[in-house]
């Protein structure tokens, strides 16, 4: 099992967000999360990556604990979080050039420069990531799929702010990643189509959730 | 584990350098606010003689808290604290190769600003070296305790007055210890320069610890 998330309890600010939440992603499997703003997505993610730490239950990644996996969480798995994390003052090659050194991956300049004219980006690494549009960061984040030797990918809303042809070719590299053995959780809130991808609506989670702290009191009681 | 070290510090000193307006605008904070008192004091060098530690110092103190905001919160804003969390990277090793580039950043400019602002305050040579060693010693310290500072600015979500008024007792034993040095006026060597290097010792730790603390806070 690529990830496994058992029985998972999750609360914040006294709030209720995962209740018994459980998910398995096997290998070359595609899982879409959907659901509206503010129902957890980001929040799953950050459990997932170890960032929060779940009430009760547990998160397995390649059958490891997440909080076993300590610094070598960059060999398990890649992440493109919703937030691009670009450095505005940096060009987009050097800001690339980071995160490979971050990740531990080692690419020639050659090699980055040929993965970047998938997203049409070979041509402006010399430019600032402050001077580009919305949609031209998202790629420079996504276009660090490219430059990853990991077999998870965690995708937090990843086509926000693409045009359809990016969206598409995103859409393509996942389902190229799933069939060479690669797994995928993405999540969003639009309804993408992606073959032999299985959903997960949290919307219909978020309201069990919010029916069950409805029915109690006091937060303890929970 | 030297190797995720040396990342880090190449990623900082990359995005720092890049930074010039940070310097700039340290640098001429520094010199500016010297130059404010210089003018207010006018043609009185004795009494400026006598205040100049306490101006220099509390300067240097309001400048690097200016500052230190750049090196945290822009990170908190574009998601890559939160990348270099996800990567593996520990807390205490994430804030201390900040703080390294902070200190190569700011205050080697403000030690270059030294001689400069002892001409102003028309300081002896011995008193100058004395300023020099003791911005070179007590530096690191109030780096650290800023750069905690600027985390639980994030923590709380930018309450900068809370943040103000439980940081700021923690500069306050620096600020004894490095204007009380020189009161022996022939002598370089003064005891709180060693105070100065056990202050450091016992500040790196717990900033260290308590940076962790508060970046895994930041997320919940």
């Amino acid at each position: 099992m690529v990830l496994e998330i058992i029985s998972v309890y999750f609360s914040r600010n006294k709030r209720l967000i995962f209740d018994n939440f459980s998910l398995k992603i096997q290998k070359s499997q595609i899982m879409i999360l959907i659901g509206n703003n503010g129902v957890g997505k980001t929040t799953l993610f950050d459990l997932i990556i170890g960032i929060l730490q779940p009430s009760y239950g547990e998160i397995k990644i390649h059958n490891k604990a997440t909080f076993e996996l300590f610094n070598h969480k960059r060999e398990f798995f890649t992440y493109i979080p919703h937030k691009d994390a670009l450095k505005d003052n940096l060009t987009v090659m050097e800001n690339i050039e980071n995160w490979l050194h971050l990740s531990n991956n080692n690419f020639s300049k050659e090699e980055v420069i040929n993965n970047l004219k998938y997203f049409d980006l070979s041509l402006i690494t010399n430019i600032k990531v402050g001077h580009l549009s919305h949609g031209q960061k998202k790629k420079v984040s996504l276009s660090k799929l490219l430059l990853s030797r990991n077999s998870l990918w965690l995708l937090d809303e990843p086509f926000n702010g693409l045009d359809k042809k990016s969206s598409l070719k995103v859409k393509n590299l996942i389902e190229k990643h799933s069939q060479s053995g690669g797994s995928v959780l993405l999540s969003t809130h639009l309804d993408v189509k992606i073959k032999k991808a299985k959903k997960t609506y949290l919307n219909k989670l978020h309201k069990r959730v919010e029916r069950k702290v409805f029915k109690f009191d006091k937060w303890e009681e929970i | 584990m030297i190797n995720d070290f040396w990342n880090l510090l190449k990623r900082e000193l990359k995005i720092g350098f890049k930074d010039f307006f940070t310097i700039i605008s340290f640098s001429s904070f520094f010199l500016i606010s010297i130059l404010i008192f210089v003018f207010a004091f006018g043609s009185i060098p004795i009494e400026i003689g006598m205040i100049y530690k306490p101006i220099i110092w509390v300067i240097l103190i309001f400048s690097i808290m200016l500052v230190s905001e750049n090196f945290t919160y822009n990170d908190y804003l574009d998601g890559s604290l939160k990348e270099l969390q996800f990567l593996g990277y520990p807390e205490e090793m994430i804030i201390f190769s900040k703080s390294i580039v902070m200190w190569l950043m700011i205050i080697i400019p403000s030690l270059f600003l030294v001689p400069v602002s002892s001409i102003f305050f028309k300081l002896s040579l011995t008193d100058s070296l004395s300023l020099f060693i003791s911005i070179f010693l007590a530096s690191p310290s109030l780096i650290l305790i800023s750069l905690v500072a600027s985390l639980f600015s994030i923590q709380l979500k930018s309450n900068k007055i809370l943040q103000f008024i439980i940081i700021f007792p923690f500069y306050i034993p620096i600020i004894i210890f490095t204007t009380s040095i020189g009161h022996n006026q022939d002598k370089l060597y003064d005891n709180n320069f060693l105070i100065l290097i056990g202050i450091f010792f016992i500040t790196l730790p717990i900033s260290l610890l308590t940076s962790r603390l508060i970046m895994r806070e930041i997320n919940r």
